[in-house]
């Protein structure tokens, strides 16, 4: 049964099995690091009593289940659909910071405003358009639960 | 929470200060793009405004004095920036604004209904240790939204003065010249990041910074319903209403600046003021200092003066007509003494068929000046209006596909201008490949206003069918070469994106200020490569290597291109001055004694269209990208232009057009 983890940086949830960077890599046994697939974000996993001790005082908020159906690209959202960044895939640390600048980064509020020609979103008062490429890049998740 | 005047900074100027008089302080207006600085700016200064580019840029940076708080101030405004990072143009200015004078004192100026952008400049502001002031401006816009912000709270948090402005009612500008003088360096703000050369986590982390402290201080509201103008905007960039409304607006562009300017404008100063009035005295002077045996010839030149409604039909009010001596001359018999021979050559150089006067200062004011003119009034209210970002989006997808993206649509728009000064804006443009494919395209296949308005004249006289194939055909060439040239080009193109400001309307005093800041620059850069390109024109003359040139040409045009031999000289003569090569044609086609047939008018028209613009464009593109990329460009240029117009003869010959 494979092991599955969120990463704390972008929230993106994979196998333990994708931590791709222990493939082939010397220190890969004795490493207990994991590397986010998504965003390349290292992070030490806590030991079993800390994470029990954690889940005690966690907000429930956390504990909500993600509900894969509802985590989309910002392409896939229909023109007027609201959405939550939760990560900004890609490796270009130089395109993720032209979005941050506009307010564009996981956790930020967006509303889509049209998908033709170019898709436009909405964040905080900013308007953006974005090339398909990019916006394929944002993975969100739907607001309300809502499936249009 | 409602909204608090900064009380807390408002403290009393020690006097000592009082005697500080005459010291000038500078104070730099920093802040993201559409925060109103340039009003908040006006507010503070009102007169003696100097706009200049930075050095080595294009972009404007605004400098005013004024008095306040019994000091000598100097006031500068800074391009909008949305990263101090220096990676845009205008980032690397408003950065080196702030690195010139260590002593100013930054005032941020914010959008406050968009604090969180705002606040992630004034974190970066902050980590320079430099006195500043944070001014929350369109507060009234916050506060109809049911909106708060708690600038005392604020101020305290970030320690420096933080005033509340409405810059169009002048609201709160007391309180921020106040706040100017209480200037100082921000606290230190905690944010968690160690890797401080990421960019992008860095930024992250001061983002987390900015939702703390908005948390407890700041709300703001969507509207419930959208304004008239917000509506525009929202058809602006949609898929069909945004193609209605680019239509319109091209429509109507292209009625100021193609008819109205280029036709209406051109024929009062070139004809009415050149060539009636000023060319006549430069030959009278020049003929009185450098006395020569010759007579002038006359001609009777006339000038109408009307309203243009469409390209071919015009309101006539009346026709001036007044006979005047022209640069032509003939030379009694018996030959010049060496002197005179002299005499002529400098003669020939001021005022003869390529004089500096006669034809490089006339052609630069009497027909480019007021096209440019027409032009930027135009490009400045659509600028300030906002729509150019939206029009981006439309084009954006065809853009694509020739390795360019939707913000290249604004030196291409320049183009239909002047090519030669679109050539120099694409300076905006991120990346070399891009730069280099639009220069190409622009001199390839965006005809410039001046030939463009020669182009619709000759296209009235064909079947709506044919101009449809000139315009597929100029179309198709230019999406063919940008797509081959994309790919030839090494280079990645850059993302594309891009910030939709809200619809506007554009103030006229900004209007006509950057208008006459861009003729102005228009004038010190591109009028000396008129006359330099003049100068070579005339030395070509000079040794009759024109004439030899024109005749090697003959039996390209006639054989391959099917036109008449006449016409070799208005190929060569497009290339000095492209509208003038237009018109060779227009009069070989409509002329009294017309030549050339609907199938040689249409060969012509897309050859003359693709022939490289002209040489002060050449010359443009080797002062931005070098003389290897110039020259390459116009070996590309000239066989193409007319391999296309052969090919498009013997299709038309063969289909038996």
């Amino acid at each position: 049964m494979a092991k599955y983890l969120t990463c704390p940086f972008c929230g993106f949830e994979f196998d333990s099995e994708d931590t791709l960077c222990h493939h082939g890599c010397p220190l890969g046994a004795h490493c207990k690091l994991i590397r986010c697939p998504n965003c390349q974000y290292e992070y030490a996993e806590r030991p079993a009593g800390v994470r029990w001790i954690q889940n005690l005082f966690r907000k429930r908020a956390h504990l909500e289940e993600t509900h894969p159906e509802l985590v989309t690209t910002a392409r896939e959202l229909d023109a007027g659909a609201s959405a939550t960044v939760m990560c900004i895939g890609g490796t270009r640390e130089s395109r993720k910071n032209s979005l941050a600048v506009f307010g564009l980064v996981p956790g930020a509020e967006i509303t889509v405003l049209q998908q033709r020609p170019e898709c436009v979103l909405r964040v905080g008062e900013t308007e953006l358009a974005l090339d398909a490429d990019i916006a394929r890049l944002v993975l969100v998740k739907r607001k309300n639960g809502v499936r249009s | 929470m409602a909204f608090v005047d900064s009380s807390s900074v408002k403290a009393q100027a020690p006097s000592s200060r009082v005697g500080s008089e005459g010291v000038t302080s500078r104070v730099l207006l920093v802040g993201n793009p559409n925060v109103g600085k340039s009003l908040l700016f006006r507010n503070l200064t009102k007169r003696y405004v100097m706009v200049s580019n930075y050095p080595g840029t294009t972009v404007e940076v605004v400098r005013a004095r004024a008095s306040f708080n019994d000091r000598r101030h100097e006031i500068v405004d800074s391009p909008g920036i949305n990263d101090l990072t220096p990676r845009s143009d205008d980032a690397r200015v408003t950065r080196g604004l702030i690195d010139d004078d260590p002593d100013a004192t930054i005032v941020q100026v914010a959008d406050a209904k968009n604090l969180r952008r705002a606040l992630l400049l004034t974190m970066q502001l902050a980590e320079l240790g430099r006195p500043m002031v944070l001014a929350v401006n369109m507060l009234d816009e916050l506060e109809e939204r049911g909106g708060v912000i708690d600038t005392e709270r604020l101020g305290q948090i970030l320690g420096i003065p933080v005033v509340g402005t409405v810059a169009p009612n002048q609201r709160g500008m007391d309180t921020l010249i106040d706040a100017i003088r209480e200037a100082r360096p921000p606290a230190p703000q905690p944010i968690n990041e160690s890797d401080v050369d990421n960019l992008y986590a860095m930024n992250r982390a001061r983002l987390e910074r900015v939702n703390e402290i908005l948390a407890g201080i700041y709300s703001i509201e969507q509207p419930h319903h959208a304004s008239l103008r917000v509506r525009l905007g929202f058809w602006a960039m949609a898929p069909i209403r945004g193609m209605l409304v680019l239509a319109v607006v091209v429509g109507m562009v292209f009625w100021f600046v193609g008819l109205f300017g280029a036709g209406t404008l051109v024929d009062g100063i070139e004809t009415g003021l050149f060539q009636q009035h000023i060319n006549p005295a430069a030959i009278r002077l020049t003929d009185a200092v450098l006395p020569f045996p010759h007579t002038h010839l006359t001609e009777v030149i006339s000038q109408e003066v009307g309203l243009p409604i469409t390209p071919v039909s015009n309101v006539t009010i009346g026709t001036f007509n007044r006979e005047v001596i022209v640069p032509d001359y003939a030379i009694p018999d018996g030959s010049l003494g060496w002197f005179q021979h002299v005499f002529r050559f400098v003669h020939d150089f001021f005022v003869g068929e390529y004089g500096a006067v006669t034809m490089a200062l006339s052609y630069a004011f009497a027909i480019v000046l007021p096209i440019v003119t027409t032009f930027f009034f135009a490009f400045s209210i659509l600028e300030d209006s906002g729509y150019f970002p939206r029009m981006a989006i439309l084009v954006n997808r065809a853009f694509r596909r020739i390795g360019l993206n939707g913000k290249a649509v604004l030196p291409m728009i320049l183009g239909l201008g002047c090519d030669t000064m679109a050539t120099m804006t694409t300076r905006i443009l991120e990346t070399r490949k891009e730069r280099i494919i639009t220069t190409m395209l622009l001199a390839l296949a965006v005809p410039c206003s001046a030939q463009l308005g020669v182009l619709l004249a000759m296209m009235a006289t064909l079947a709506p069918a044919s101009a449809l194939v000139w315009v597929g055909v100029v179309l198709g060439v230019l999406m063919l070469v940008g797509w081959l040239t994309a790919r030839v080009v090494p280079g990645e193109p850059s993302d594309f994106i891009l910030e939709i400001p809200p619809m506007r309307r554009p103030q006229m005093s900004n209007v006509l200020m950057k208008t006459f800041s861009r003729i102005g620059w228009y004038l010190r850069e591109v009028i000396p490569i008129f006359v330099v390109g003049t100068a070579i024109l005339f030395l070509l003359d000079k040794l009759t290597l024109l004439g030899r040139i024109a005749r090697l040409g003959e039996p390209l045009v006639t054989g391959w291109l099917g036109l008449p031999a006449e016409t070799a000289n208005a190929f060569l003569i497009g290339f000095m001055r492209r509208d003038f090569g237009a018109v060779y044609i227009l009069d070989a086609a409509t002329g009294p004694d017309a030549i050339l047939s609907p199938h040689q008018i249409l060969v012509a028209m897309v050859t003359i269209t693709l022939f490289i613009p002209c040489i002060a464009n050449l010359l443009m593109i080797a002062k931005e990208h070098g003389q290897k990329v110039a020259w390459s460009m116009a070996a590309f240029i000239f066989p193409f232009a007319f391999f296309v117009g052969g090919v498009i003869n013997h299709v038309g010959t063969w289909l038996n057009i």
